[in-house]
This record gives C-alpha cells, structure tokens and sequence, in this order.
C-alpha cells in the first residue's frame, strides 16, 4: 500500500527536479548545446513518465512493443526529413519574404 | 439479462462475456489503448517533424520566436501537467487497494490541475492575440517583425499546442466521467483497471507536452536571446 503511493511520489520528484534543470539551463549560454541538452532531458522525462507511471517497468509485454513500435516509426520519420533537408539545401532559397510555405511574404 | 460471467466466478459483470476472464478482459483494454497511443504518436511525430525541419530552415526567427513566448507560463503548465500525471498514477494505485474516497479526491486534484492547465494556457493565446499573433503569420506583429520563418513558428506553436489541448479537453473529460463513476459506487473493485486505462492516455499528453515546453519555451539559445 505504502508502495502505491511512494513510488509515483519519487518519479514525479525526479521529474519536477528535471524541470526545474532544464529551465535553468535554458538560461546558461551553452554554446549550441541548449537544443540538445533540452531534448536530451525531455526524453529522460517521458522515460520516466511511460516506466514509472504508465508501468512499463512493472508490465513490459505488447504495450511496450506499441510504444517502442511507435517511438521507432517517429524516429525513422524524423531522421529521413532531417536527411531531406540536409540534403537539399542549395535547392530551397531562404530569405526575406521567400520562405517554404510562405511564397513572397513574410 | 447480462450474460453469464465467463470467468467462471459467476459474478455478474465480472468479465464480457467474449473474454475468458478478467484477466484477459484487462489485457485487451490496455493493449487497445497501447495502440491508440501509438497512433497518436505518430501523428504528433509528424508535427515535431515538421517543426524540426522549419527550424533548421530559419534557426533565427525560431529562436526569436521562443524568446517572444512567455517561458514562466510554459515552465508552469510544465509543472501542472507533471502534478497532475502523478496525481492520476495514484489514484489509479489507490483505486487497486479499494481506497475509493481517495483515489476520487486525487482524480479531483487531476481534473483542477488540468483545468488550471487549459486557463494558462487561453491566457497565453489572448496576450497573443492582442499583441496581434495570429496563425498564418496574420496580424500586425510581423509586419512589425518581418524576419523570414516567424510566421511559420507561430503558426506551428499555434497548431502544435492547439492539438495539445484539445488532448487535454478530452483527458479531462475522460478523468470527469471515471470521477463521477466511482463517485457514483457502481464500480466494482476488480474494474479498477479501467480508470488505469484511461490514466494511460492522460499521461501520454503530458509526455507530448513534455517535449512541446521546451520547442515553444525554452530552445531560444540560451538567456532567452
């Protein structure tokens, strides 16, 4: 019982003290790591949020391989878009009222 | 007339009648929420796609953009989300151990935090609005802030956080409904694991909103700048 409401009290703990770094670390100069560091600490906190809250370290079974499946289709997406525009960038001009999505203004 | 419960404990309403048992009848429910959430991760994958490519294309109006966004207000829905995430786990712990009256005041705490959320959240859009930030880079603002890519950010903080909190609304309104029908004594002890389906789903927007609070909020560069 004691159990019950411990453990969630200690993620959620963990999490809030996460928070609290990621926000004051938005503030340091960083040098081009800011991005990084604060994607970096979201995905620590939603492993923790799907471990502790939504029990994948009690229950790992087919809901685990839903969310890894899903997690593993968003990176695939993800990482083929960032290839796209690695790849293409001579081809899409950026400028003052030129940009994708907006031709001619803004 | 229900039918017979198939679990072979007689109990009328213990288990559907096309499930062998509990047992089975919980794991089904869990793994169609399972990949329910799973398709809804795709479709926010998507968005942060879009957002990441957008961002790599105009590094500096997005930068501009998260510094034009009032960071105490995410930090703070940040914290509410994260309150009422934990809140929801223990209410569904609390239910398991047949401490009803708490876990419905916990679920209470869950459907206030939210609500606290979607407050911050229309006070947010309202200074928007009224500085003149619109979706589709309508609005005097970016006549007066003309660099290339803001209109895009806006646009996708407007889409993104919009989709965001219509999760919430419908979050909300399932905790509401799992309140008022423990509140009401007709749940019965062993479907318990229902409320902890539909904590499952409450936590996945607050893990969306997880990585939203820093692309909106904080990813401005350091300092804010």
């Amino acid at each position: 019982m004691r159990e019950a409401v411990r453990t969630p009290l200690l993620a959620l703990g963990v999490l809030l003290a996460l928070t609290g770094a990621s926000a004051w670390l938005s503030r340091v100069p960083l040098h081009g790591w800011e991005t990084a560091l604060a994607l970096a600490i979201a995905v620590v906190k939603a492993a923790v949020v799907a471990l502790v809250f939504m029990r994948l370290w009690r229950r790992r079974g087919t809901g685990a391989v839903a969310l890894l499946s899903a997690a593993a289709m968003v990176a695939i997406l993800v990482a083929f878009m960032a290839a796209d525009i690695v790849t293409r960038t001579g081809l899409v001009p950026v400028g003052e009222g030129n940009e994708v999505g907006a031709p001619g203004r803004r | 007339m229900p039918p017979p419960a198939a679990d072979g404990t007689g109990a009328p309403g213990a288990a559907a009648g096309h499930f062998a048992d509990l047992a089975q009848q919980e794991h089904a429910a869990r793994l169609g929420m399972w990949i329910f959430i799973a398709s809804e991760a795709l479709l926010f994958g998507a968005l942060f796609g879009l957002y990441g490519a957008y961002r790599a294309a105009y590094p500096d109006a997005f930068r501009e953009g998260v510094g034009h966004n009032p960071m105490w207000m995410g930090t703070l829905n940040t914290g509410l989300l994260l309150l009422s995430s934990g809140a929801a786990a223990i209410a569904e712990n609390l239910l398991e151990h047949r401490r009803r009256r708490a876990s419905l005041g916990l679920l209470a705490v869950v459907l206030a935090l939210g609500t606290a959320f979607l407050a911050i959240k229309g006070v947010e859009y309202a200074s928007h609005v009224r500085e003149g930030i619109l979706p589709g880079g309508a609005g005097p603002f970016f006549d007066e802030h003309p660099r290339a890519g803001l209109a895009m950010f806006f646009t996708l903080y407007y889409v993104m956080t919009g989709l965001h909190a219509l999760h919430v609304i419908v979050g909300l309104a399932a905790m509401a409904w799992f309140a008022w029908w423990i509140a009401s004594g007709r749940q019965r002890p062993e479907h318990a694991y229902r409320l902890g389906v539909a904590t499952l789903y409450w936590h996945f927007v607050d893990m969306v909103w997880l990585f939203l609070w820093p692309m909106f909020y904080l990813m401005g560069g350091g300092g804010g700048s």
